[in-house]
């Protein structure tokens, strides 16, 4: 306890030093933070699993779904299954589309199928009603600070929010729009491109897909999905970006062992007539590194406390102005726990490494010579 | 010189502590010159605007990757209005997966080249008259697929022959030219196409809308809007890197403020020689700059090794670092501004202190 005191007297009495060390520790921590909120929220759009189970029918060959044409015999076919296997199938058309400047993917499909095929969850407004109404997601309406009853045009036409809604699994910056609405505003002759199908209750889904895949009108043209898995594929390359963050967040935070290292270092250069006098008067060599490791460690805990705060400050701004958005789909930057609790033992074991470094060769000091 | 001296005397006196620095100050210019790299890629590939030139897609589309489609009519109607050039284009994305895909261009053989401006790499350009299944390839993706003329390459499961390799230096050096009639049939869109390229200035302008919401844009816009989708991101990155440097310039300024005070006796007695208060701003900068230098260039070092081993590849449209003379550029006035920010303040503060008088009380 005696020894913790003189440590805090000492950083109290060198404050204006501890402060610089500690703010630009906790700079570096705190950007470490953001970048693993970063990689957090782009890995965990591919992690994401949904409770639907839903699969997905549409061509093999094509990336992008808007492209895609969904042949009414295979409608035909998975409606066969119905109602022993299947339990439900929505036929749904896509396109990506630039909607307030943003590129967003606008799903038709029939409204009745919106909440027990598609799982949408309405949080605010109503569903569509009337003509030229649309439902957006919430991250689009977030990010782009849209209301109930705000106007948006899509394909040269104006469109009016009448809701608000969540989707289960990964989210897209999407507009739904009723299904007769897409045919009157696309005429694309009423080309479906992905049929949602839902397994009957009791039924495996894995064996459902294994039956569709195996049914000789789709085998070849044709690939079933997991919904999500689908989605995920689609939006392989933000992997790239994720490993990307997560790697220079990691060499950002080599930022802690220099910062400690280099007060450690500079501590001991300022310091010799006192560690002299220290060494003097009976303290051992081992004991002066275990202060000198504390004081290090105590500056990095309050460099952690402050990179912390910077960051939940920097994230709660950044998530008022709703998920960022790219290619259409929203990421949402969260601090977890764990990523405070694996920070905290990042930030202690590099802090320990850089004090270690720094004072390696003090069983090498001699009074006489530090007091010279 | 003397001061100089005495400077550089100091940070070799205290090497590890300066070889620590140097490694702290490179992080964020690693960062930053990632991140530059980065955006200069994203910006120098898809961010071109051409002036002569104007797209008709589907309103609200990107065309010029995918996602527009039209009916042939349009291109009667465009002819209608008198335009000396009206070329039909399709554009899209094929493949079974986001590894193999490819941004697929059909183009009619006879007028393709009069709106885009390539360079032939190897081999020979698709010509009017040639048979269907041949193909040009773009230089990235040829170099991605080991491909070279002769060579067959899959296009949505059916064989095409590479007659040559061609380079735009814009995305559409990731793409595979093939006529437009074969992308077409592939597709099975019948007569539609993605777009028309028209001239600009003459019956149509920027903004115009046809019936059937057909827009009229300038040739580049898709790009444009691919490189304002990724701006939040780098948004964000460029927060996050400039709070580092911010870091780094504090650190730097710590150091060098405790390097100074250490040699606070040295300095002392030269100011009481003669030496001015500028002197001492001498002493602090060569410091810093020797430090901010070397982190540049171990951040530049850093960086371009990162950038070579990764690159962003989503559904045939990819983002590579480019480390342009900009990007160098930029990247310096970064090291610099941390540099300047570093040294001024332990200048500020050593220039506050009368160090004759410290002296003597010493």
């Amino acid at each position: 306890m005696s020894g913790l005191s003189f440590v805090l007297k000492d950083m109290l009495h060198d404050r204006s030093r501890v402060a610089l060390s500690v703010i630009g520790m906790g700079v570096v921590i705190g950007g470490y933070f953001i970048l693993a909120a970063l990689s957090g929220a782009l890995s965990g759009v591919l992690e994401t699993t949904s409770i639907s189970r839903n699969l997905i029918v549409i061509q093999n060959d094509m990336i992008d779904p808007s492209d895609a044409i969904l042949e009414a015999h295979i409608i035909q076919a998975v409606q066969e299954l119905m109602p022993g296997t299947v339990s439900r199938i929505s036929p749904t058309v896509f396109r990506h589309t630039r909607v307030g400047g943003q590129v967003v993917q606008l799903r038709a499909a029939a409204l009745e199928d919106w909440q027990p095929v598609h799982h949408l969850k309405l949080i605010e407004g109503a569903w569509p009603a009337h003509d030229r109404e649309v439902v957006i997601g919430e991250g689009l309406a977030q990010s782009n600070d849209w209301q109930v009853g705000s106007s948006v045009q899509i394909f040269g036409s104006d469109f009016s929010i009448s809701g608000i809604c969540r989707s289960p699994g990964i989210a897209f910056a999407t507009v739904w729009m009723p299904i007769d609405t897409f045919w009157a505003l696309f005429d694309t002759n009423h080309h479906y491109q992905g049929l949602f199908v839902q397994a009957a209750l009791g039924v495996d889904p894995d064996v459902l897909k294994t039956r569709l895949q195996n049914d000789p009108r789709l085998v070849d043209h044709y690939a079933v999905y997991f919904e999500d898995n689908y989605s995920r594929q689609n939006i392989r390359g933000v992997q790239d970006m994720s490993s990307l963050m997560r790697l220079v967040s990691g060499v950002a935070l080599l930022g802690i062992v220099f910062g400690v290292y280099n007060a450690t270092t500079l501590s001991l250069a300022e310091h010799t007539r006192e560690l002299g006098i220290l060494l003097g008067i009976g303290f051992s060599h081992a004991r002066l590194r275990g202060l000198l490791w504390v004081r290090s460690l105590l500056q990095a805990l309050l460099a952690f406390g402050v990179g912390l705060v910077a960051a939940l400050i920097y994230l709660h701004a950044q998530q008022s102005s709703g998920p960022l958005v790219i290619l259409g789909v929203p990421f949402s930057m969260q601090f977890t726990p764990w990523m405070g609790l694996s920070g905290l033992a990042w930030v202690s074991g590099l802090a320990f490494l850089g004090a270690w470094l720094s004072t390696r060769r003090m069983f090498n000091l001699r009074v006489v010579e530090l007091l010279r | 010189m003397t001061i100089l001296r005495l400077g550089i005397g100091e940070l070799l006196h205290h090497k590890r502590l300066a070889l620590v620095m140097t490694l702290a100050a490179g992080i964020p210019l690693m960062v930053y010159f990632l991140l530059s790299a980065y955006q200069a890629g994203l910006e120098s590939r898809y961010a071109e605007r051409y002036e002569d030139f104007l797209l008709v897609q589907t309103s609200g589309s990107l065309g010029e990757f995918y996602g527009s489609r039209m009916l042939a009519s349009v291109g009667d109607t465009l002819r209608a209005a008198g335009l000396s050039l009206v070329v039909p284009e399709i554009h899209t994305v094929v493949g079974t997966t986001t590894e193999n895909a490819v941004l697929l261009r059909g183009i009619p053989l006879d007028t393709y080249a009069r709106v885009e401006e390539y360079k032939m790499v190897s081999g020979r350009p698709l010509m009017a008259g040639d048979t269907p299944r041949l193909a040009m390839l773009g230089a990235r993706l040829a170099e991605e697929r080991q491909l070279l003329p002769g060579d067959v390459i899959q296009v949505r499961g059916r064989d095409f022959q590479v007659v040559g390799i061609f380079d735009v230096g814009t995305y559409a050096s990731n793409e595979v030219w093939i006529s437009l009639a074969d992308a077409q049939a592939l597709l099975g869109w019948g007569t539609d196409v993605s777009v028309y390229v028209i001239p600009n200035g003459e019956a149509f302008r920027e903004g115009d809308t046809l019936p059937g919401r057909i827009s009229i844009v300038r040739k580049g816009d898709s790009g444009a809007a691919m490189v304002a989708e990724w701006q939040p991101f780098f948004r964000l990155l460029t927060h996050v890197s400039v709070a580092l440097g911010a870091a780094s310039a504090v650190a730097l300024g710590s150091i060098l403020w405790r390097l100074a005070w250490l040699q606070r006796r040295e300095l002392a007695i030269l100011r009481s020689i003669g030496f001015g208060k500028r002197s001492l701003v001498a002493y602090l900068l060569l410091q810093g700059s020797l430090i901010t230098l070397a982190g540049f260039i171990l951040g530049a070092v850093g960086a371009m090794v990162l950038g070579r081993l990764s690159a962003v590849k989503a559904a045939g449209i990819s983002i590579q670092a480019v480390f342009d003379g900009q990007v160098i550029l930029a990247s310096f006035l970064f090291a610099m501004l941390i540099s300047l920010a570093g040294t001024s303040l332990p200048a500020w503060w050593l220039n506050r202190f009368n160090l004759t008088m410290l002296l003597r009380a010493e």
